[in-house]
């Protein structure tokens, strides 16, 4: 990181913008990546450091915008591994590969992965976005004010949309994601 | 929601995180972002929510984006909290940021796996304390918006670092809840989080509170998942006091 890049932070914040970019990357890492939180911390860092430098205000140094840059920075690493797996090859890096379930399980996930978009590409729109959000990991408030519903519409959708995916999986031979 | 439980649902989304790379250009993480926190118009979300369904990348992306904001509302919780007390420290160029401890090792980051298995010691610790150190007092666990329950919360009371038990309730009428509970320093340094506990108290081993002073106070809030809705408390404060020794 060159001197210029640092010179857009001041020096007492850094340290503490570091602690909040650790924070955020040790969340959401998964165990393989998790010899790289130095690596995607300092990504996390560059990606602030170069928002400052774009911006007259101190947006980028705001909580918010650093656990984004966290998020950014963990999501394009996984990807990146995920597309070229080549490039994950460390001797005494852990294998993702081994730290997963084996052939047989992913198959069976792969499955029930299936089964399960295929119900919920059945499900009517709105039962489908009121899903999807509530699988995703909304609570039914956040849901009712992502999607302009009020609190009872959006528990009733998310209500009767598991019930229909529930009854769809079932018909393909699944209970709750597994095969029967 | 009674129909899907909290397994079952785990279950779910991890199968959407599952899958082959697809095809096309990869969506900015940035968005998917933004279109969590609501920052987009419905339009885009909507777009951008159906890419989910076919693309594990995108449901990754967003799950994890959700995530993160549930752990910055513990730092507007604690920002809150300052402001109520009329004593924020925080620096305005920099509000809610949190100073972590130093990276837990492998024993400590299973340390919380291992406290849920100790829930049953609880009951007993609760009775030791009485009902003066957990006060049945009008602490709220509220929703987002307007379900809100009355709740008796481990709060303003010292609580000894060997026998540390943290208690509340939901009332009667909101179906039987299955709880995550984060613990954290008043800095926001986390010093636990425990996730699917089936009881409404939990014992802290004391090795979580290596290095802290008596004396030191700390911050804890719970959330509820209550048929398929998740109710979030406030955020309580309690002070570490010293073992009792026996």
């Amino acid at each position: 990181m060159s001197d210029t890049a640092l010179s857009a932070i001041r020096d007492d914040d850094f340290e503490r913008i570091r602690t909040v970019l650790v924070a955020a990357v040790r969340k959401l890492c998964p165990a393989w990546l998790s010899a790289q939180v130095d690596d995607l911390v300092q990504d996390a860092m560059i990606r602030v450091i170069e928002a400052r430098k774009r911006s007259e205000t101190d947006e980028a140094l705001r909580a918010s915008y650093l656990w984004r840059a966290a998020h950014s920075a963990v999501i394009d690493e996984i990807r990146r591994r995920q597309r070229r797996p080549e490039t994950a090859f460390d001797p005494e890096a852990p294998d993702p590969a081994s730290l997963g379930p084996g052939p047989e399980r992913r198959a069976a996930d792969r499955e029930a992965g299936d089964a399960l978009r295929d119900c919920l590409q059945t499900l009517i729109d709105s039962r489908r976005s009121a899903v999807l959000l509530y699988l995703h990991g909304h609570g039914v408030a956040r849901i009712a004010e992502l999607r302009q519903w009020n609190h009872k519409r959006a528990k009733n959708l998310i209500y009767r949309g598991l019930a229909d995916l529930r009854d769809c999986m079932a018909k393909k031979g699944f209970d709750r994601g597994e095969r029967r | 929601m009674v129909n899907v439980d909290s397994a079952e649902r785990e279950r779910y989304r991890a199968l959407l995180r599952e899958g082959p790379s697809r095809d096309g250009e990869p969506v900015a993480p940035d968005l998917i972002w933004r279109a969590a926190a609501g920052e987009l118009d419905p339009q885009q979300t909507d777009a951008l929510l159906e890419r989910s369904l076919r693309d594990p990348e995108v449901a990754l992306a967003w799950q994890m984006a959700v995530e993160l904001h549930d752990e910055m509302s513990v730092a507007d919780a604690r920002m809150s909290e300052a402001t109520d007390r009329g004593t924020s420290e925080a620096r305005p160029e920099l509000d809610n940021v949190v100073p972590l401890r130093p990276p837990r090792t492998p024993v400590q980051r299973a340390a919380p796996w291992a406290l849920a298995a100790g829930l049953t010691l609880a009951l007993g610790a609760i009775f030791f304390f009485g009902p003066e150190s957990v006060p049945e007092g009008p602490d709220t666990l509220r929703s987002a918006d307007a379900p809100v329950a009355r709740i008796a919360a481990t709060s303003d009371a010292t609580l000894p670092r060997d026998a540390f038990v943290l208690a509340w309730s939901l009332p009667e009428s909101v179906d039987a809840a299955r709880y995550r509970l984060w613990l954290t320093t008043e800095e926001l340094a986390p010093l636990a989080e425990l996730r699917d506990l089936d009881g409404a108290e939990v014992r802290i081993e004391a090795a979580t509170f290596d290095g802290l002073a008596d004396g030191t106070r700390l911050l804890w809030r719970v959330e509820a998942q209550a048929g398929g809705e998740r109710i979030e408390s406030e955020t309580f404060v309690v002070t570490l006091g010293p073992a009792r020794g026996d």
